[in-house]
């Protein structure tokens, strides 16, 4: 009897170092597969666009939101960004320049045309709405590997491309998210689709990419997205004109001396 | 005009084949209403106004050079004073090359990181007429200069020319007094007073580094120049007040600290006048709570402190005290200069929807004087281009020491209207 219950045990620990082991390298593919995509995303230097969100609530109103967009990779750190405001005409003018960072906090500013004037503003506010959109400030954030944890699920075919799943879990305590979980297309090596799960672990959000552009013969590029809220029944859909790679912007295009410049 | 030949020679002789054109403005109509009659005769209870701003910015395709052109219009019906004003907030030429800016024409240029009021603050002179809040600025005749670098950010301004700060007058509300007097006086302009011998043409300089190390900015200025802030002397020959603008020295710091989602504010400058030296500082705090309650608005609470030690105002100036025939102008005590030892409170809402809906209601208050002021704003979008705005604002009755003495009915509410494009 004894030596039953040794056998059990012993074949339980195996079972369960087996899973540990399986955890740990579905982990590691996770980890794998995120840094290729942000590996085969880089090398566009900077880039210009325009983008437009059409704000579509579950009470039937609707609003439109236009904004120009520039961006700079930088090396060894998260990307920087200005974005300005172009209608609500309001409050056109209106900037946000944003420092990513690998390591650390972003750092964030905003500009008051009327005022001239530029606050420093926390990035902690992660969770909030995008003027009103279901976008947060963390989904327009540069993706940096190093600010989640990752765990590859499997494979499954979406919209007929072979995709990778896979689960990101972030490591910021201010973000808005329990998890994100990813459709990742195996051969261009794109994010198709993300499901976005709160706090309490419940489905929040969906964001799906409609149309994709290939710019420079290498780079994808969302032209039309839409991001619904499965919890308010609220959609966003984001449409991205005139994109530009490698149109020589350089760090001073993002200085708080650029940020006065943007109108 | 020749300024403005200038500017345009400047700008179009070095222009590339193509060039930028990008415009927006918006025209308001409003409503200002007094509830309380004012101990003032002949004075309106409420008047209709239309506002209207333009901006308009000619750049080149390289975007380093812009021609940027803004005007702000003011006119009222039924006011017989000041209100009535067009001021240029910015006409100038722009020239920027990698981390260098230059800057030359009309323009505006913001110090500061605090709420209530900003005593860092001092290259534009306030536009009273437009906002009784102090917030809104003329444009000033600058030259401006900046680098940034990892070391920070250098700017120097040179002025070349000062505007005179200007105020209410024939039936508005809000016209100074002489302390404890319900009758206002008059502010001759014609003969205002400088201490410079270049009166209003002295070439004014500022001079500020600015920096941010994490979640710390910071930043020390500088200026000597003409003071914004004029001193009123009562000419009794006259019955007027005629306008004292003194030179300062200016030296200022200013910080900013980030605690996730509290900031830490700091002012602080020493200013040396002839009429007396002085500390100006203002420090709090603001502590916002992202979708408060899951209520869909961001909520901020603010706090901050005001204080200086300005306790006597004494003009010495011979050429001015021979012209108005008086022995000196002394003033001396606590009160002399608004917020000495004051406490500000604020809320902020904004929502996190399509209208942006947003409140800022603030109050200054002296506990010692059981003096205040009181604002409360709020704004609304409807539809894609039209903004709804109100404000509330309400003053204490001041004390008897106070050229606003008179002003102690003038509370008012305030609606507009403004449509965008």
């Amino acid at each position: 009897m004894k030596k039953v219950a040794l056998f059990y045990i012993l074949l339980l620990v195996s079972s369960l170092s087996l899973a540990e082991d399986n955890l740990d390298s579905n982990k590691k593919k996770g980890l794998d597969i995120s840094v290729r995509l942000k590996d085969s995303d880089s090398g566009w230097v900077d880039s210009t666009s325009n983008m437009q969100m059409l704000l579509k609530f579950s009470n039937g109103r609707s609003a439109k939101r236009d904004m120009k967009v520039k961006n700079l990779e930088v090396e060894s750190d998260g990307d920087k960004s200005l974005m300005t405001f172009v209608s609500p005409k309001d409050v056109s003018g209106t900037s946000f320049l944003t420092y990513s960072h690998v390591s650390k906090e972003d750092d964030q500013w905003m500009y008051l045309p009327s005022f001239k004037r530029i606050k420093r503003i926390s990035s902690k506010n992660k969770s909030g709405s995008f003027m009103g959109s279901e976008f947060s400030y963390e989904d327009l954030s540069s993706f940096e590997v190093s600010k989640y944890d990752f765990l590859y699920i499997g494979e499954e075919t979406y919209q007929k491309e072979k995709c990778y799943i896979v689960e990101s879990y972030p490591k910021n305590k201010f973000s808005g998210y329990s998890k994100l979980v990813s459709w990742i297309n195996i051969e261009k090596m794109r994010t198709e689709k993300v499901e976005y799960y709160d706090k309490d672990g419940a489905l929040l959000k969906i964001l799906s990419v409609k149309k994709f552009s290939k710019l420079n013969e290498k780079f994808w590029r969302p032209v039309v997205s839409i991001m619904e809220n499965k919890q308010s029944g609220n959609v966003t859909e984001m449409y991205w004109t005139n994109i530009k790679l490698k149109t020589g912007l350089v760090q001073s295009d993002f200085s708080k001396n650029a940020l006065k410049r943007s109108f | 005009m020749k300024i403005t030949f200038f500017l345009l020679c400047l700008f179009f002789c070095n222009l590339a084949n193509s060039i930028v054109f990008d415009s927006k403005g918006n025209i308001g109509l409003g409503y200002s209403y007094f509830p309380y009659d004012s101990i003032v005769e002949n004075t309106v209870s409420n008047y209709k106004f239309i506002d209207s701003s333009l901006d308009i910015k000619i750049s080149n395709d390289k975007q380093n050079q812009y021609l940027t052109i803004s005007p702000y219009l003011l006119r009222s019906s039924g006011t017989t004073g000041n209100i009535d004003h067009i001021d240029f907030r910015n006409f100038s030429y722009l020239y920027s090359y990698g981390n260098f800016q230059f800057e030359i024409g009309i323009s505006k240029v913001y110090w500061g990181v605090t709420e209530s009021i900003q005593v860092v603050d001092i290259v534009n002179q306030i536009d009273f007429l437009s906002n009784i809040d102090g917030s809104d600025k003329l444009g000033q005749p600058l030259i401006y200069f900046s680098i940034e670098n990892n070391y920070g950010n250098f700017e120097t301004i040179l002025m070349p020319y000062f505007r005179e700060r200007k105020f209410f007058s024939g039936n508005e509300r809000y016209k100074l007094s002489l302390p404890s007097s319900a009758q206002p006086i008059k502010v001759d302009y014609d003969v205002s007073q400088y201490q410079s011998k270049k009166k209003n043409r002295n070439l004014d300089f500022g001079f500020k580094w600015s920096n941010y190390y994490n979640d710390l900015d910071i930043g020390i200025s500088f200026f000597k120049g003409t003071n914004r802030d004029p001193i009123p002397i009562y000419n009794y020959l006259e019955n007027s007040f005629v306008m004292y603008y003194e030179d300062l020295y200016q030296f200022g710091i200013e910080a900013q600290y980030l605690v996730d989602s509290l900031t830490l504010k700091l002012e602080v400058v020493y200013k040396s006048l002839d009429s007396g030296d002085f500390y100006e500082s203002v420090m709090g705090l603001e502590k916002t709570y992202y979708d408060f309650n899951n209520w869909g608005f961001d909520l901020g609470l603010l706090f901050e402190y005001l204080w200086n030690d300005r306790t006597n105002v004494s003009v010495t100036n011979r050429s001015l005290i021979d012209q108005l025939k008086i022995k000196s102008h002394t003033i001396k005590g606590e009160s002399i200069s608004p917020y000495s030892n004051d406490l500000f409170f604020g809320i902020r809402l904004s929502s996190n929807d399509a209208d942006s809906t947003s409140l800022l209601t603030g109050i200054i208050f002296d506990p010692k004087y059981n003096e205040y002021t009181f604002s409360l704003e709020a704004s609304r979008r409807v539809g894609n281009s039209l903004t709804l705005n109100s404000t509330l604002y309400s003053i204490s009755n001041a004390s008897d020491k106070s050229h606003l003495y008179s002003s102690q009915n003038d509370d008012f509410l305030e609606l507009k209207v403004q449509w965008h494009f």
